[in-house]
């Protein structure tokens, strides 16, 4: 297992190198001057003098595979240059601005997870019924409703209305509701179908009627039997689903002005800060490799065939 | 339903009530807001970091200029109290007012100013406007005099100097390689907290010079979602929105509709303009020019487009400059001469960022219809900044609608910057007569004969008309009755120390 481990982590490096050059590689291409667009050259034009002196600034007169390797050796001391804009440091940067994002996506996950379970269980054990039909609808709505149009319909309802919550912003547990559901409804409703699946698949296995045949009570079975077995597809869909999350959030946090990272990359991008793109890319890819592994070593500890598969490869 | 669905339901629903009744506002409510704070509502971050100009824009009222324009967008005084000019416009002494102090207690001097001026002329990605490339030298004086020498006269360098042609900072505010340490200027209000990309906190600054704010807290808050920032309006969570283009066209019937919403309209220095690309058939020609303006009818489509926040532009640049435009120096009702022959489809190039504040992609429809009317084939290409200034540059393009502001009032800062450019911002349009012209009014220091040669230049404009001035902008402000006094300048930034709590 600590092979794997340290196989994996190993396999990072050619991943962000070769995600970060690719990036870097497309900043390139895109037409404009990063130097006249961060001297709001659309507004005014700015003079010679000073297009040259910020593009000796930030460096941009180097050759780009100079800049790139300039990048790429600050990052090895861990450093991830300044931002173009601001000339404040990126990784303060993103460290001041993580914390938003993390706290929205990682309880949009637990949200997302929870309904996903409970709209799953309840689908498979009404199957084809009333219930198992309404949600069934609910699965579609949810999927088809755009986030931004969910996103100002909650504010309608849940602020303006209703004035239970507040509108936008970062505070309290009260903050976060609205943003949450409008992250984490979509999703939910995918994996709940998917989870329903599962546990129907599960349902149906000798070993549950076994179960019944014991005597055992359903509320036993479901949780120590059912549920448990028909975890693994949901974990596996998980760790792509907070990735998923973490992008997702940059249209939410734009809604509800809530001060994450998916914000400060938008920005970055219409003001070509390069540092910015690049520190907010690498971090990204960073956050997804480790769900992944996580998910890996999940899978590790509930599937007990990939143990043994892995004791009898070795 | 088998029971346990059922139960599952129960635990479902139980599940979200018990979320929702521990997350509620009815628990942990925000604390109601202190009357003493004014909360402004921004589409972006007013922070601008250490290596900008600034530290923080101009409409925090954080820091000033040396000089400021009036309404009529003349140079009046501000921390500089009078100058003078003299060897013809090479020297330019300015006194500089007594009785300001920064936020950190010390007096304004000349030395500071000096200072301030020489960290941008030093780092010229600070002066990216060239506002300070004719000087030569910048000295303090005694009796709090500093004196501006030239390279070659300039009758509007006072006007030059306004705004963000002189922030001045404290000597201390910034180091040897210009990046600001602490954003200490002279304004009514000082930065008390800073959280990037969420809100701006400022507090009165007790020693102000100036007439002391009512409000003993601004906070700019950065709401980037034009509807949030509309409903954070109506729930009263802010008091006003005050920036360039935060409230859409679309929203201003919506607002005003609102019992405790006031919604007011602010002249600003900004024209819009239809450009032809002069470089390209079929708008090289100055009659396929005038054809297309003579079958556009503006009274027809401006009021209604810009639900009114446009005035329709009879002059090139804006009229708040009283002394300098000249309007009815364009026709655009002449019969207009035969359509030209165009066997192409013509490109009518948008810039994306602003299509959601102006009416652009509206009034594009409108331009293409008339040119479908007549047979010509067109479309709209809609290009990001960089994209957008790449194919300016290439002049691909046939038509543009863009915006230009008349920062310093002064008309040497619309032809230096668009038709005698010398760059891509003149679209292609290259007229040695208006070149010279330009460039003999920009050091011309007769106030009389300056603006006989603008006069003359506004008219070869109207003969060649290389640009179609749509309308005049008037920006459009928000703000709930709890509040008054909220003006802004025609550089639409708020004059903060005006703005009181409205008496019931």
């Amino acid at each position: 297992m600590l092979k794997a481990v340290i196989s994996r982590l190993l396999s990072l490096i050619p991943l962000l190198l070769g995600v970060t050059l690719l990036t870097f590689s497309l900043l390139q291409l895109a037409p404009g001057d990063p130097a006249e667009i961060l001297l709001k050259g659309y507004e005014e034009a700015p003079t010679r003098e000073a297009l040259q002196a910020l593009r000796s600034s930030i460096g941009l007169n180097d050759p780009p595979h100079v800049q790139y390797a300039k990048w790429l050796g600050r990052v090895v001391r861990g450093d991830l240059g300044v931002s173009f804009r601001t000339g404040e440091p990126v990784a303060a940067r993103i460290a001041q601005r993580i914390p938003a994002t993390l706290e929205l996506a990682g309880t949009a996950f637990a949200f997302m997870v929870l309904l996903a379970m409970a709209l799953g269980l309840a689908g498979a054990l009404a199957r084809d019924g009333t219930l198992d039909h309404l949600l069934r609808a609910w699965s579609i709505l949810a999927v088809s409703v755009p986030g931004f149009w969910l996103g100002l319909l909650l504010m309608l309802v849940f602020s303006i209305h209703l004035d239970l919550l507040p509108l936008s912003g970062r505070g309290g547990p009260s903050h976060l509701l609205l943003p949450v559901i409008t992250l984490a409804t979509g999703v939910s409703a995918t994996y709940g179908r998917i989870f329903r699946a599962a546990l129907i698949e599960v349902l149906h296995q000798d070993y549950i009627k076994l179960a019944h045949a014991k005597g055992l009570s359903r509320f036993e079975i479901i949780f120590r039997h059912v549920l448990k077995n028909a975890l693994l597809p949901l974990v596996t869909l998980s760790g792509v689903s907070l990735g998923n999350l973490l992008g997702g959030s940059v249209i939410v946090e734009t809604i509800f002005s809530w001060p994450g990272v998916g914000k400060m990359a938008v920005e970055a991008i219409l003001n070509r800060d390069y540092p910015v793109i690049l520190g907010y890319v690498l971090m990204m890819a960073l956050i997804f490799t480790a769900c992944s592994l996580l998910v890996d070593l999940l899978h590790h500890f509930l599937d007990p065939r990939m143990r043994t598969s892995g004791r009898n490869a070795s | 339903m088998s029971g346990m669905a059922r139960g599952s339901l129960v635990v479902l629903i139980k599940f979200l009530l018990l979320f929702l009744f521990f997350c509620t506002g009815t628990l942990w409510s925000a604390p109601a807001r202190d009357s003493g704070v004014l909360v402004i509502g921004v589409g972006r971050d007013f922070y601008d970091g250490p290596d900008s100009e600034t530290y923080l824009h101009g409409s925090t009222n954080v820091w000033e200029a040396l000089v400021a324009l009036d309404e009529d967008l003349n140079a009046r005084p501000w921390l500089a109290e009078s100058w003078e000019s003299s060897d013809e416009g090479r020297t330019w002494k300015f006194r500089i007012r007594r009785d300001v102090f920064f936020h950190n207690g010390s007096p304004l001097t000349a030395s500071d100013v000096v200072a301030a001026v020489r960290r941008r002329k030093n780092h010229p990605k600070l002066d990216a406007r060239g506002d300070l490339q004719e000087l030569l030298s910048v000295e303090a004086g005694g009796e709090g005099e500093v004196t501006f020498r030239l390279a070659r006269p300039l009758p509007h360098f006072p006007a030059m100097l306004s705004y963000y042609g002189s922030p001045i900072l404290h000597s201390s505010a910034f180091g040897e390689d210009g990046k600001i340490r602490a954003p200490i200027g002279t304004g009514p209000f000082r930065l008390e907290r800073l959280k990037i990309g969420e809100s701006i906190e400022l507090s009165a600054f007790d020693r102000y010079w100036g007439r002391k704010p009512a409000f003993s807290t601004v906070i700019f808050k950065d709401i980037p979602d034009a509807q949030t920032r509309a409903l954070s309006l109506i729930k009263g969570d802010i008091d006003a929105i005050v920036d360039l283009g935060a409230i859409l066209p679309s929203q201003i019937r919506e607002l005003a509709a609102c019992r405790d919403i006031v919604v007011r309209k602010s002249k600003l220095a900004t024209t819009h303009y239809l450009f032809f690309n002069c470089a390209r058939a079929p708008f090289s020609e100055r009659s396929a020019r005038l054809w297309l303006i003579g079958n556009l009818d503006r009274e027809r489509f401006v009021p209604s487009l810009t639900e009114g926040a446009g005035q329709i532009a009879q002059a090139f640049y804006s009229p708040l400059a009283r002394r300098w435009a000249f309007p009815g120096t364009f026709a655009t009702s002449e019969s207009p001469p035969l359509k030209p022959a165009v066997d192409r489809e013509l490109t009518l190039l948008l810039h994306s960022g602003v299509l959601q504040r102006l009416p652009y992609a509206a009034i594009a429809q409108v331009v293409l219809e008339v040119l479908r009317k007549q047979g010509i084939a067109a479309r709209i290409e809609l290009k990001e900044a960089g994209a957008f200034q790449e194919a300016l540059k290439a002049g691909a393009f046939d038509l543009s609608i863009q915006p230009r502001n008349l920062q310093t009032g002064d008309p040497d800062f619309f032809y230096s910057s668009n038709p005698a450019s010398g760059n891509y911002r003149n679209m292609g349009y290259v007229n040695p007569a208006l070149t010279d012209l330009a460039l003999a009014a920009r050091f011309e220091m007769d106030e009389e004969r300056r603006r006989g040669m603008y006069l003359r230049l506004a008219l070869i404009l109207g003969e060649d008309m290389p640009m179609f001035p749509l309308y005049h902008e008037e920006a459009v402000y928000v703000h709930r009755n709890t509040v008054e006094g909220l003006e802004m300048d025609a550089i639409f930034r708020p004059d903060l120390p005006k703005v009181r709590p409205a008496v019931p």
